[in-house]
């Protein structure tokens, strides 16, 4: 039993190393950063990683740190926006469905199960070719792209929270469905969905980096981890460092808030992991 | 009582919670007991009392985190003690068979019952699978299950609590065993089932010539069943010997809490007044339930409760009873309008449920209150004490400092002065059904309907809850509609019983008549079928 404690530890403790890294680069980048990440040094493109370009630059000899440091912040808040706009809209839509049930149920679900039907990322890329690139429109397609599987697990645990007898109580108490829905459901799913809402940030900063990859994200010069992997594709044979750098904040980021959200399950709930 | 003749013999043994923070917490504490071949063995106790972990030691189940500490364990007078993983599960299932509390859990719902029974007997026996299928059908109608041809290839959730315990004693007889451990197997049925499987247990046994361990909380139950008991608090033994001497001469104090905390006998209790107003008329009403819709047929509807009749008047308790599944739960979730009627009306005051106003309705809500069966699940686990009792006053008129000291106050009255800020998972399951009562009777409501309050509660906590409950019945005067299968529950609070059978109301009337002449055979069954200690005198066994 002790001994088993130990890994999930320092999982855990890896974890928000990882997801606490990327917050603090976020932060300092936006007070200090070695170079400015858009201008342009045709004196020294694809200089390799020395003291000058601590990770080397690029072919228009703009800084790769800087590059990464700014699409840390421009990655980060994109995820962000849109994982707080998932959860909370998955939130509503799945406490009405669930708690209702019915015809609103039925008609939600309907709706729901259809766009579940197409993976998430090409559901992006349709809606973005309707509205454009940008910013915006890569957080709202990102929203609609993983809104449906949230609404399902929600869904699902309102459902195992309505057969409760508290539930029940509620209603004898005198009081309505959007308080009971309120005091008694909401705050009995909070775990769930906050766990959620790590794995989403983590399907969204790595759907965000492959739209940006794909060409259709946030529009160059400004860089995300995945435009920088994209433009780094013709150097890949002789400047290996343009495509390891941004690569590895991607894979740095997605482990880090996935095993954040493995150790705030065992936090919640310590039975899982016995 | 030497070592040969015994078939199990369990000398000091003890069992200890792994150490967390350094110290570590004695479970068990030098128990010896020991059961001859074809005994029938009790062991007794609340729940906390080691008496699981007693019978898990035995087998080496231990669950995470506790182990034994010392002591031994022969069983045919092998030392259990020195066998290695590998023979230790040839004694499960062969040579020491368990049967466990929860019928729905301890069978595989993905498997057939077939399968299952087929698991043992393949595994310890290595019979080929037409034997298999013959012994499996064989056993099973034996425990008189009717078709078993067809309940081999159906999976468990195709049957009552009561038949999967009966099957589960199928599959663990099937394969022979010297000893049976049989850990509060009825707990969760109701009278009837509960009766029909224990009898079957008794039979089989004895016909087999197995010896049996129950562990149960249920001293009705030993009276009925067991030669000798051992009477376990709080990891210690307090008292054993024969059955007989200990439920009608208990020398240790526990022994006679134990015994005097079973419901029974009620003081005289002033009756209501015959002529009290009428609060609460169900006038034919009939209830349903949606079945599952199939790819082809529309939803059919099952109808769960006939055309019921029924009065309460102001400040009278009436006990509704009958086994699980016959519509008393259903009633009184429609009393309380969490369940639509589908004909019939029910009148609050005179005034049709289904049509009230919406002043009414209010006012309906704060008089109408209900007491869950399971504490564990009607308190919402994110909300404190305070917050919990004070839900009910949210429709009430007054300011916030009133509803806090009107639920001091009802915390008081319930036992549980200071307790205000505690959450439910902080405390017991006597403790959170105190609080489910004080939210209850916090809005001062004239009707309750208690849905089975005590039955997942210990003996003792039981008798103090109950007591409560009549206690504050009297200083409110609230009327009760108090549903419960137990009807040693009844005859300590009740003033009027009914009795429901299949979803109809087979007899009604005064507590001590029905109790006492009952009229419908079902009754009478329903009383045979109640452990009572004075069986103790005229036992199955000789």
């Amino acid at each position: 039993m002790i001994r088993s404690l130990w890994p999930m530890r320092r999982s855990a403790l890896l974890g928000c190393i990882l997801v606490g890294s990327v917050l603090l680069t976020v932060l300092v980048g936006c007070l200090w950063m070695p170079y400015s990440p858009l201008v342009i040094d045709l004196d020294h493109p694809l200089a390799h990683p020395s003291l000058h370009h601590l990770f080397g630059s690029d072919q228009f000899g703009r800084d790769v740190l800087s590059r990464a440091m700014l699409g840390a912040r421009i990655s980060v808040s994109i995820a962000s926006v849109a994982t707080v706009l998932v959860i909370l809209f998955g939130t509503a839509l799945g406490v009405v469905a669930g708690f209702l049930r019915g015809w609103v149920d039925r008609l939600l679900m309907m709706v729901n199960d259809a766009m579940l039907a197409l993976p998430g990322i090409l559901f992006a890329l349709g809606l973005i070719a309707v509205l454009g690139t940008g910013t915006e429109s890569i957080i709202l397609a990102l929203t609609f792209a993983y809104l449906p599987p949230v609404v399902r697990v929600v869904r699902s645990a309102v459902l195992s929270v309505r057969e409760r007898e508290y539930i029940d109580a509620s209603v004898i108490a005198g009081d309505g469905v959007l308080y009971t829905m309120y005091r008694h459901v909401l705050p009995n799913i909070l775990p769930p969905i906050l766990i959620l809402g790590t794995s989403v940030f983590g399907w969204v900063v790595l759907s965000e980096s492959a739209l940006s990859f794909l060409g259709v994200g946030v529009p160059p010069p400004a860089p995300t981890w995945g435009n920088m992997l994209s433009e780094a594709r013709p150097y890949m044979d002789y400047a290996s460092w343009l495509s390891v750098v941004p690569g590895i904040c991607i894979a740095w980021t997605v482990l880090g808030v996935n095993l954040f959200g493995d150790a705030l399950r065992d936090w919640f709930d310590p039975r899982s992991n016995a | 009582m030497s070592r040969q003749k015994n078939l199990l013999d369990v000398t000091n043994l003890r069992i200890a919670a792994a150490p967390r923070h350094g110290e570590q917490k004695l479970l068990l504490n030098d128990l010896s007991f020991h059961i001859g071949p074809n005994e029938f063995l009790s062991i007794v106790g609340e729940s906390g009392s080691g008496k699981t972990m007693a019978s898990r030691a035995i087998v080496d189940l231990l669950p995470a985190g506790v182990i034994r500490t010392g002591g031994s364990i022969y069983l045919d007078g092998q030392d259990l003690a020195q066998l290695n993983p590998r023979q230790m599960r040839d004694v499960r299932g062969a040579r020491v068979g368990m049967v466990f509390q929860e019928p729905m859990v301890s069978l595989n719902p993905a498997l057939t019952i077939g399968r299952q029974m087929a698991e043992g007997l393949k595994l310890h026996l290595k019979l080929p699978s037409d034997e298999i299928h013959e012994r499996s059908e064989a056993m099973l109608r034996r425990v008189q299950i009717r078709d078993p041809e067809r309940c081999l290839t159906s999976f468990p959730h195709e049957f009552s609590g009561g038949m999967r315990q009966r099957i589960m004693l199928a599959s663990v007889l099937l394969l022979k065993p010297r000893l049976l451990i049989a850990d509060e197997p009825t707990t969760a049925l109701d009278t009837l089932s509960q009766r029909e499987v224990l009898e079957l247990m008794v039979e089989l046994a004895r016909d087999s010539g197995v010896a049996t361990l129950l562990i149960t909380h249920d001293l009705g139950l030993v009276a009925r069943y067991a030669q000798r008991v051992v009477v376990l608090e709080k990891g210690s033994l307090v008292e054993a010997g024969s059955a007989r001497q200990v439920l009608t001469q208990p020398a240790h104090d526990y022994t006679k809490r134990l015994l005097a905390s079973r419901p029974g006998r009620p003081d005289a209790k002033p009756h209501p007044p015959d002529d009290a107003p009428v609060i609460l008329r169900l006038d034919r009403v009939c209830i349903s339930y949606a079945e599952r819709a199939t790819f082809l047929r529309g939803a059919k509807t099952k109808q769960i409760v006939h055309d019921v009749d029924l009065s309460l008047r102001s400040g009278e308790i009436v006990a509704l009873v009958g086994t699980s599944g016959s519509g008393k739960t259903t009633l009184g979730r429609a009393v309380m309008s969490l369940k639509e009627l589908s004909s019939g009306k029910i009148l609050f005051d005179g005034i049709d449920l289904a049509s009230m106003a919406k002043e009414d309705k209010r006012r309906y809500r704060t008089q109408v209150q209900l007491i869950f069966q399971d504490p564990f699940s009607s308190l919402d686990p994110r909300m404190r004490v305070a917050e919990i009792v004070a839900a009910p006053l949210r429709q009430l008129p007054g300011t916030a400092e009133e509803h806090q000291h009107r639920v001091t106050e009802v915390l008081k009255e319930v036992g549980l002065p200071g307790y205000q800020s505690r959450y439910p998972q902080e405390m017991s399951g006597g403790q959170r059904q105190r609080v489910a009562i004080a939210r209850a009777i916090v809005s001062r409501p004239r009707l309750v309907v208690a849905d089975e309050p005590v039955s997942a509660l210990d003996m003792t906590i039981q008798a103090q809850v109950l007591t409560l409950l009549e206690k504050l019945q009297l200083e409110y005067g609230f009327a009760c509609l108090f549903i419960t299968h137990d009807l040693s529950v009844v005859e300590q609070i009740a003033d009027r019983v009914i009795v429901m059978s299949g979803g109809r109301i087979i007899e009604e009337g005064p507590t001590h008549v029905v109790l006492h002449q009952p009229q419908h055979a079902y009754t009478q069954a329903l009383l045979e079928a109640t452990p009572r200690l004075a069986d103790a005198q005229n036992q199955l066994h000789p």
